[in-house]
């Protein structure tokens, strides 16, 4: 009769995220000791951790036992990598390996990320947030500023994020709140009444206008860049933790070059007369605005007096359908045209050899109404004046390259979170290295070279030398600035109901720092007798379990870099009565892989803190066929 | 805004520079050209000595609008009838030696809500 087994998942230990020991860590390693280690007299673990604790010095604890060559024992202000190099070298010890908090694939629990379609991973275009999140959600450290309309500070999925920010607007007369360069970068709205239409004066500075609602422009592009995140509030942003800096040059019909240069200079740091100094300088400046015609010579003076300061500045192409408008094509400048969600160029973005990436910008390739392809972030629902709070969503969209630029911004910011030395050349560099290719639609042509020969209406392919070096990819990018550590051993649990034979999959196991894995090593730490391991050395193995009990795996990976890592699983089997068979579920350990799988993951952990086995036939979440 | 046209007043009183300077306290309601001046060295900006001689160099009217820094500020230019869109007052102060770079002080606008999805 052939057997079947029910597996629970238990334990997850492992590799991926190495952290700086500081006072507040808790170390927690996962030690097996030698059989024929002394220690083992000592039947309480409590006691082995205090005979620890004095050859080491170190006051250790313990923690749950796996079994009885294995437990967990941790210790205050110590890294758990540190810990477990320290205790790997006792003579008892056969291995320690680090005990990592593993989680599921970061997906914010913010009610309407659902919608921002733009940082998921599922069209063409979306930047792929979600991955990059698995490296960093971004540093509070970092100080994106967006020079723009201001900003509502009373914004609930903003207020906590916003710096005090300052208005540059020097002429009241556009600026709408009355006054001129000020403390004050919120935004009272930038409408035009009938009235201001037939204002000499103000159309004199403007140049001809016509009646409009207020945009809410920074409030949209802060959103972006990083509105409160996981915290299940409106939208998230690319960057979490970033802080954000209000700069207000835009006003009733935009706003000059004095006013925006000004604002750029004081968001970096610099020096402004007549202004006081800000407390809080930007590595980034988002420029969500242009116009046409070249860089100007104090644009390249300024950016360059900034990106000598170390500042990245990064502007949106425009909507004109054509060239490149200023200061997008400043030198030094990240300058970032506007793709649909299927990767095309989409009609209205400027494009040209300037351009240094693309990203969503978005679309609404549908006629029923609905914007399909709304960027979604913050605003405010008053047509005028400030009213209620509110998120763009699907009826009252959000579109044009205003939107691709901030979110190149915070892929930026999550780059600066993990190596802040990062200079604005590396990271536009980066940036463009880890852009991904640009789709062709066979039945478009591709961008032309001149782009003054574009249809305002017209998609086309883009190629490198019209749209930048391909989509934005936040999570190859933040990948590409993280520090070549230790690869990240993954080991994904295939369909163990059928019989004893249960499939471990060691493929998914990831290198970061432009390594590859080289090498897999299976090894069975703990099993019950006659119990054995198929293809110990090769990528996917079988573990060909004999009876009911506790079975620890552990996959050690060397990448090409000759780095390694090892993690683990605990498999609990239990004979069982014959389930019905679903070919479709598996489930995994490591830090990858997947929101389903690492589902297992998460609940594998509680398993290792005490709490009962989880059956598998209670999941709600299946991983995907393979 | 008052400090500045008692400034106005007063380098129009004192230097007597005649209509080109005076006339600039409106030039921002007849729609004045706009530029960006560089200078070499770092200046006050708004200063009533450096008004008067730009008005002197360039021919015009001219009227501080904001600083960017020390070096960089911005002025409204109103030019006389005979140079209307000021290109010989800003040829003019190209040639001033202690100005480094001049552009014209562009309106810039948002790159929101295309009218073609």
């Amino acid at each position: 009769m052939t057997l079947r087994f029910l597996l629970h998942l238990a334990l997850v230990c492992l590799c991926g995220l190495h952290l700086v020991a500081s006072a507040a860590e808790e170390g927690r390693v996962i030690v097996k000791y030698r059989a024929s280690a002394d220690l083992l007299k000592q039947a309480q673990s409590a006691d082995r951790a205090a005979k620890l604790s004095t050859r080491l010095g170190l006051s250790l604890r313990s923690g749950r036992r796996l079994d009885m060559r294995t437990e967990v024992i941790r210790a205050d202000g110590i890294s758990s990598r540190d810990l477990a190099a320290r205790l790997a070298g006792q003579s008892d010890v056969e291995f320690a390996v680090p005990d990592r908090l593993r989680h599921i694939r970061a997906v914010p629990n913010d009610p309407l990320y659902s919608g921002q379609w733009h940082l998921q991973s599922t069209e063409v275009a979306a930047i792929r947030a979600d991955g990059a999140w698995d490296l960093s959600t971004g540093s509070a450290g970092v100080v994106i500023a967006f020079v723009d309309t201001g900003v509502r500070y009373d914004h609930p999925d903003l207020t906590a994020k916003l710096l005090p920010g300052y208005d540059f607007i020097t002429d009241a007369l556009n600026a709408g709140d009355g006054d001129k360069r000020d403390s004050d970068a919120s935004d009272p709205g930038d409408y035009i009444t009938a009235s201001d239409t037939r204002d000499a004066r103000l159309t004199a500075l403007c140049g001809p206008i016509s009646r409009q609602g207020s945009s809410w422009h920074g409030t949209r592009v802060a959103g972006i860049l990083g509105a409160a995140s996981n915290n299940s509030t409106g939208v998230a942003g690319t960057s979490w933790g970033a802080r954000l800096l209000p700069v207000r040059a835009l006003g009733k019909c935009g706003g000059f070059d004095s006013d925006i240069l000004a604002g750029m200079r004081w968001a970096a740091g610099l020096s402004v007369p007549g202004v006081p100094d800000n407390a809080n300088p930007a590595r980034i400046i988002n420029l969500s605005l242009g116009g046409p015609g070249g860089c100007d010579v104090s644009y390249s003076s300024v950016i360059s007096e900034l990106t000598g300061k170390g500042v990245l500045v990064v502007a949106a192409a425009g909507n004109a359908s054509g060239p490149v408008g200023a200061p997008a094509n400043c030198p030094g400048v990240l300058a970032v045209a506007g793709v649909r969600q299927n990767g095309i160029k989409v009609g209205y973005s400027s494009f040209g050899p300037e351009i240094s990436i693309s990203a969503p910008a978005g679309n609404c390739v549908d006629s029923s109404g609905q914007c399909l392809f709304s960027i979604d972030t913050t605003s405010n629902s008053g047509a005028t004046v400030p009213a209620a709070n509110t998120y763009t969503d699907k009826n009252t969209s959000n579109v044009g390259t205003s939107f691709s630029s901030p979110m190149a911004a915070g892929v930026a910011a999550l780059m600066l979170s993990i190596n802040p030395g990062l200079s604005p050349a590396e990271l536009i560099s980066r940036i463009k290295g880890a852009a991904r290719t640009f789709p062709s639609d066979p039945a478009l042509t591709n961008c032309p070279s001149d782009p003054t020969k574009a249809s305002s209406t017209d998609q086309c392919n883009c190629t490198t030398s019209t749209c930048g070096a391909g989509l934005l990819d936040a999570a190859a990018a933040v990948a590409a600035v993280t520090p070549a550590t230790t690869p990240s051993a993954h080991i994904l649990v295939l369909d163990p109901l059928t019989n004893a034979s249960i499939r471990l999959d060691g493929r998914g196991s990831t290198a970061t720092g432009g390594g590859t894995i080289q090498s897999w090593h299976w090894q069975l730490v703990t099993a019950p007798a006659g119990a054995s391991l198929t293809a110990p050395d090769a990528a996917s193995t079988s573990l060909e379990a004999s009876s009911a009990g506790t079975y620890v795996v552990s996959l050690s990976v060397t990448d090409s870099l000759r780095a390694t890592d090892t993690t683990s699983i605990n498999l609990q089997v239990t004979a069982t009565a014959p389930a019905p068979t679903d070919p479709g579920t598996s489930a995994s350990s490591g830090g990858g892989g997947g929101g389903a799988l690492d589902f297992y993951a998460l609940f594998g952990l509680a398993g290792l803190l005490g709490l009962t086995y989880l059956s598998r036939r209670s999941q709600a979440q299946r991983a995907p066929a393979r | 805004m008052i400090h500045r046209q008692m400034l106005l007043a007063l380098v129009c009183a004192s230097t007597l520079i005649g209509s080109a300077a005076c006339s600039s306290q409106t030039a921002a309601a007849k729609g004045a050209v706009r530029i960006l001046i560089e200078f070499r060295d770092p200046v006050d900006g708004a200063a009533p000595a450096l008004l008067a001689e730009l008005s002197r160099r360039s021919g015009a009217g001219v009227r501080y609008s904001a600083s960017v820094s020390e070096k960089l500020h911005a002025y409204e230019l109103a030019c006389p009838s005979t140079d209307a869109n000021c290109a010989s007052a800003i040829e003019n102060l190209r040639t001033t030696p202690a100005i480094v770079t001049l552009s014209a002080d562009q309106l810039r606008r948002t790159n929101q809500d295309p009218s073609k999805p």
